[in-house]
């Protein structure tokens, strides 16, 4: 805990570690680095069929242009040619004989300019024999097109809860895609060593995932791949496990060529070629007693995978986690499936199934509130989970610490929410052509690794005699402000000013077998490591402070290093360099190695039973929106959020991360629409026909009231709690917000408004029309 | 003058053996290795690739956040240019640096180089006052990180507070450059300073492209290509860039920058002021103009409707005179115009509505700023003292192959009928008659006919009690409805 009495960056605002380079142009991304002498630059030769056999692959003509350098193609790869995650082997970093989606790598062509690249991509002759493709996930469900995972949750008698029920729901949601638009695409370089090593810098959230997959690639030990990775212009997922693709293809050529190369996909390429948020396609049953209570949700959803399994297990996993949403279930059937389809392979993506699992049980509870005329946000409140035995969750573990009711009570009062519905009505009641509508949305967001194995972290932090601090972890900066947060707890437990405290690029030769930085967990783990390697630290230090002053073994316990001073009792401070001088001349070790595994969760897939989940981060959501009847637009008038982040390590961080996931879940649901031609390409490819949302989509500051919830010391590192993914589901009030709009717009309170998501303004516009039909 | 002069953060340059179908942008990064400007798109829709122009063309200098994607070699011909790199230097903080560190306003990084340049251009304007101007100002820059909301906090806070040496940088006086004849292999450029330099050249290579604004041109060269070997830039003529107001009209020149005319057409010219506030983002509208938009002759342009609903006038002239069309005369198919191949487009003319008269226009997209339209319009009536309908002109884009498209028969339907509600819904009905659109993935052929009449009945009631409605700030749809 941080002593008052001290100065400390802990628990305090801090601009990000980067601004000062972000703001001056002098922050490098790998795009930006010199072209070390020699370099070549590449253009993938993509599929432009969704699924076929290669009949003729012929580089020929390609090699003579001018500038062009080498074209490699899958036979050009001397070890294994996979790149699949999670060990599922169906990924070929070029493909050898058979194409599953357009944009599927080929071939790459490595020149001395983008130019003579393109030329030379003219000229290789690829002629493919099409094959059935499947582009739609109900035609994949039709045709049993399936990974052969098959996970279910269940508990209780789902047909005695559905005899009891005074009332059932049937119905399904699909939930849109969402591409990740990174503002910085996919970029790599690598270049050859003299020990026949290779040096990789990549954008990446996996570093030691590139170093396994160019190591297999090259068929080289993996001490022989070093990855660096100085930052990366945003990730959300779509740099955990598709930059792997981009570091091998870069570590490739340099190993056929000898020179180094760089891979860099333009933005038409990387939203064409790479993988995207999965859809959803559930379908519910629902039972409930008059009184409101839920007594049975029967799912059965289908994940949109694309064409190889990727992470898509542990993203389905995630949903079945997330269908309970914030509610305790009696009798529920969670039952996922994974289906294969001919388009580019769905990945990581904030939130990573959870949205797709709270959508489907919000359009339940809504309509179930519906159906007996009460505010959805009581039959919200009834159904929370509570005490024993109603704090179980469908995997069976316990609920502790459930937040959600007291930040409930909290944020409907500060939100006026039920004088605001009231004030709404109203001014529904007398306007024909525009509609207001408001909605809660409460969060229950599990952190962890879903995959146990993926819950450890490494740190090296290394002090220099002169008072100085290096950190090296295995975590990597994508935007999120990991740097900022593990230089406010190297600071803090080492009692060295945060100037002082330097954090160096990500490296896979400083923290070996790192875990990707995803999954929220960032910071709990790495922390938590680099916590580990100070304490260390510390620890031989306060027994250095105690030789040279003399202190006897109960007083060192009361020493406290804090902003570059040793304090302790009875003494005047000692500066925290000399301190580091006398442990340096009596030869003690001024490094460490620091190492966490987060303990107590263990989850049977099989069984559908375990802990996956560390702990739960929570919050609470009121949004309202103003929709015009005769276009279906509509605009964000007010968004109130709280959010739970524990004792925050750094307060502005989190409530940028907040901010951040709440726009992007927002876009996900209006905005942001991937449209698909009949043939399987990606029609919407660029920012002109894609749209994320811009600073006109987000209320004024006034009206975007975002705050950390107070008193809430947590289980991670310092007090914290993990916050990248779980406010990106604070959005999903928009579900509710849109479906009051709607409603108001015909005669039938009681009738179910069908939304198509995401709701564009046509998409609204149909829902209006049907509401009145 | 066969060398592009230009200043890039003050120091002077002049490039040659480089080919001018080079972007700024690339310029920068590879020639110049200021890799701080970033490529997030290349074709001027996210904004962080933004850099500073000084304007020195006419009327008060001011700085200017353009796209340098779409920005090429040719028309860095006489310009003064900074970019991140240049606003400060060694560890002196520039405003807009400051204000991005005090708000957080900075996760990842990538966009705010270029969130940076738009800010200092706001730091500079003295014009921003109402709360529209700080989203129209940064909604052509995206983040994906921050959710905008320490973005906004910025703009609020630099915006007018420039102080320092960049306002006498901003009054230094121009250097004049010559007329340029750029050579590159088979490419040829030329970048005049007068209109008469324009014609002339024009006459003589009918099959040159003509660049005015280059925001779609230049789309175009990134992602597709050359299309020609001879270009013609109009960017530093100064007097096609002119607007004034006369008693029955207002003049605004061929290249007349889409912010000015925008900020011009605020008060005098009710549907187009409007209109520009949706269209394209602020830096487009700094370098684009009507010429561009209007010649480009894309079927959803944004200002094709306006032209043909208020009846305004086209100028095009040639060695051999000038001639005035109306809009429907100039636009003869599908991007096919009666332009003759010695015409440039020189200027428009805007006639002084009646205010009797009810006239706005309206645009529908996915997202309201940044976006292409899946439709558009612009309504004009004219009635008598009974309320009958006198004039009716319902412009269209998105609806058909051309801009601009009349909606012949509605118009019909209405003419001599009262102005009421019944009527109106009525008129609506025949769109369906008049336009057969297209599905595509910004709309479906359904929604467009709904919308298309919908906003017909819209501007019923819309114009009621404010017969050209001007803009309210963030309305949840073009169509300002409140009841």
């Amino acid at each position: 805990m941080k002593d008052p009495n001290y100065i400390s960056p802990l628990h305090e605002n801090a601009v990000h570690e980067s601004a000062w380079k972000h703001v001056t142009g002098r922050a490098k991304f790998v795009n930006d680095m010199e072209l070390p002498k020699g370099c070549l630059v590449s253009h993938i030769i993509a599929s432009p069929v969704a699924h076929g056999r290669i009949t003729r692959l012929d580089v020929s003509e390609a090699l003579k242009v001018e500038g062009v350098v080498a074209v490699l193609t899958a036979k050009n790869i001397p070890g294994v040619n996979d790149v699949s995650a999670a060990g599922s082997h169906d990924e070929e970093v070029l493909a050898s004989s058979e194409v599953h989606c357009i944009g599927q790598a080929v071939a790459l062509v490595l020149g001395e300019s983008y130019e003579a690249c393109m030329a030379g991509a003219k000229r290789v002759v690829l002629e493919i024999d099409p094959l059935d493709a499947i582009l739609d996930i109900r035609d994949a469900i039709a045709k049993q097109s399936f990974f052969k995972d098959h996970h279910i949750i269940a508990r209780g008698d789902l047909d005695a809860a559905f005899a009891e029920a005074d009332f059932t729901l049937e119905g399904e949601v699909e939930s849109p895609g969402q591409e990740h638009w990174y503002l910085e695409t996919q970029c790599a370089q690598a270049q050859l060593n003299e020990d026949g090593d290779i040096l990789i810098y990549a954008s990446s959230q996996n570093p030691r995932e590139v170093q396994a997959k160019a190591a297999e690639l090259l068929g080289i030990p993996e001490s022989h791949v070093v990855v660096i990775m100085p930052r990366m212009g945003g990730g959300f997922g779509g740099k955990e496990t598709q930059g792997a693709q981009y570091g091998c293809l870069a570590a490739l050529g340099t190993w056929c060529t000898g020179r180094p190369c760089r891979v860099w996909l333009n933005r038409d390429e990387d939203m064409a070629y790479t993988g995207k948020r999965h859809p959803f396609y559930s379908k519910y049953r629902a039972a409930f007693k008059n009184d409101g209570h839920i007594l049975a949700l029967d799912v059965e959803t289908y994940a949109n995978c694309g064409w190889a399994l990727d992470l898509s297990l542990c993203i389905l996993d995630r949903c079945l986690f997330h269908l309970d949403g914030c509610y305790y279930i009696p009798a529920l059937k969670f039952d996922g499936r994974l289906a294969r389809t001919n388009l580019p392979s769905n990945t990581a993506y904030r939130g990573f199934g959870g949205p797709q699992g709270f959508i489907v049980t919000e359009t339940v509870l809504n309509r179930a509130a519906r159906h007996l005329g009460i505010d959805p946000v009581d039959i919200r409140r009834l159904n929370y989970y509570g005490d024993a035995p109603r704090n179980i969750m469908q995997y069976g573990a316990e609920l502790k610490d459930f937040r959600i009711p007291r930040m409930t009570d909290g944020i409907l009062k500060t939100a006026r929410y039920a004088e605001r519905k009231r004030e709404i009505d109203a001014f529904n009641q007398t306007h024909r052509f525009v509609k207001r509508g408001i909605g809660f949305m409460p969060v229950k967001f599990g952190i962890s690794f879903t995959n146990t194995m993926l819950n450890q972290a490494g740190a090296l932090v290394l002090v220099y005699t002169d008072g100085s601090v290096a950190i090296n972890h295995g975590g990597a900066e994508m935007g999120q402000g990991l740097h900022t947060k593990m230089i406010a707890i190297a600071a803090h437990d080492l009692g060295i000013r945060p100037e002082r405290v330097r954090l160096m690029d990500t490296r896979t030769d400083k923290v070996p077998n790192a875990s990707a930085t995803a999954a929220s967990s960032g910071t709990d783990l790495n922390g938590a490591a680099v916590h580990n390697a100070c304490e260390q630290i510390t620890a031989r230090l306060r027994r250095v402070v105690a030789r040279h002053v003399g202190l006897d073994e109960d007083a060192v316990k009361n020493i406290v290093f804090a902003n570059d001073l040793c304090h302790l009792p009875g003494h005047d401070p000692i500066p925290m360099k000399q301190v580091i001088g006398w442990a340096y001349q009596d030869r003690v070790q001024l490094s460490a190695a620091g190492y966490y595994a987060t303990p107590g969760i263990g989850y049977d897939a099989e069984k559908g039973r375990g802990v996956p989940f560390a702990y739960y981060s929570y919050g609470v959501c009121v949004l309202e929106i103003e929709l015009s009847t005769l276009t279906g637009e509509y605009r964000l008038c007010d968004v109130e959020a709280v959010h739970d982040v524990g004792d925050a390590i750094v307060p502005s961080i989190d409530r940028g991360q907040i901010e951040g996931a709440f726009a992007q879940g927002f876009g996900w649901l209006s905005c942001e629409e991937l449209v698909w031609g009949a043939d399987g390409s990606l029609k919407t490819h660029s920012p002109a026909t894609y749209k994320i949302p811009t600073i006109g989509t987000i209320p004024d500051p006034e009206h975007f009231r975002i705050s950390l919830l107070p008193n809430a010391t947590a289980e991670a590192v310092h007090g914290s709690k993990a916050i990248g993914e779980p406010p990106f589901v604070l959005a999903v009030a928009l579900v509710q917000a849109l479906e009051h709009a709607i409603v108001a717009t015909g005669d039938d309170p009681g009738r179910d408004p069908v939304i198509h998501w995401p709701a564009t303004p046509e998409s609204v516009l149909r829902a209006i029309a049907a509401q009145r039909a | 003058m066969n060398r592009i002069r230009c200043m890039i953060n003050d120091r002077r340059y002049e490039i040659e053996g480089l080919p001018p179908t080079m972007s700024l942008l690339h310029y920068l990064r590879d020639e110049l290795h200021l890799t701080g400007t970033k490529e997030g798109c290349n074709e001027g829709d996210c904004g962080a690739c933004t850099v500073i122009f000084r304007d020195d063309s006419g009327g008060s200098p001011r700085y200017r956040a353009v796209n340098s994607c779409l920005v090429y070699l040719p028309m860095l011909h006489g310009k003064r240019i900074y970019t991140i790199e240049g606003i400060s230097q060694g560890n002196e903080r520039h405003l807009v640096q400051e204000s991005i560190l005090s708000h957080y306003a900075s996760q990842c990084g990538y966009c705010t180089p270029g969130v940076s340049m738009s800010l200092f251009e706001a730091a500079y304007r003295h014009d921003m006052k109402e709360p529209w101007q700080f989203v129209e100002q940064m909604a052509g820059n995206l983040c994906r990180c921050t959710g905008y909301r320490p973005i906004m906090e910025c703009v609020r806070e630099v915006a007018g507070q420039g102080k320092d040496r960049f306002v006498d940088k901003l009054y230094e006086p121009a250097e004049g450059v010559e007329t340029l004849d750029y050579r590159y292999e088979d490419f040829r450029c030329y970048v005049p300073n007068t209109l008469e330099e324009a014609l002339d050249f024009r006459a003589s290579h009918v099959d040159a492209q003509v660049v005015s604004g280059g925001t779609d041109v230049g789309v175009i060269l990134n992602k597709v290509g050359a299309r020609a070997h001879e270009f013609l830039f109009l960017c530093n003529i100064r007097e096609l860039r002119q607007m004034r107001e006369e008693s029955d009209k207002l003049v605004i020149g061929a290249t007349a920058r889409l912010g000015d005319v925008e900020m011009f057409c605020q008060d005098r010219f009710k549907p187009l002021g409007r209109i520009l506030r949706f269209f394209s983002a602020h830096q487009i509208k700094q370098i684009a103009c009507m010429a561009g938009s209007v010649c480009g002759g894309s079927p959803v342009g944004d200002i094709a409707p306006v032209l043909a609903a208020t009846d305004s006038r086209l100028c095009l002239q040639s060695p051999r005179g000038i001639r005035k069309l109306a809009f429907e005369d100039f636009i003869l198919g599908y991007r096919k115009t009666s332009m003759e191949p010695d015409e440039l487009l020189v200027g428009f003319e805007l006639p002084k509505l009646d205010p009797m008269a009810r006239c706005a226009s309206y645009k529908i997209s996915k997202r309201q700023e940044l976006d292409i339209s899946s439709c558009s319009c612009t309504f004009y009536v004219e009635t008598d003292e009974r309320d009958v309908v006198t004039c009716a002109r319902f412009a269209y884009g998105g609806m058909a192959a051309v801009p601009g498209a009349r909606a012949r028969r509605t118009e019909a339907f209405i003419l001599g009928k009262v102005w009421n509600e019944e009527n109106v819904d009525e008129a609506a009905r025949q769109i369906g008659e008049d336009f057969h659109p297209i599905s595509d993935f910004r709309a479906s052929a359904w929604y467009r006919g709904e919308v298309a009449a919908n906003l017909l009945r819209g501007f019923y009631v819309e114009t009621l009690e404010d017969r050209q409605p001007k803009r309210l700030y963030r309305p949840a749809s073009t169509l300002q409805l409140e009841i």
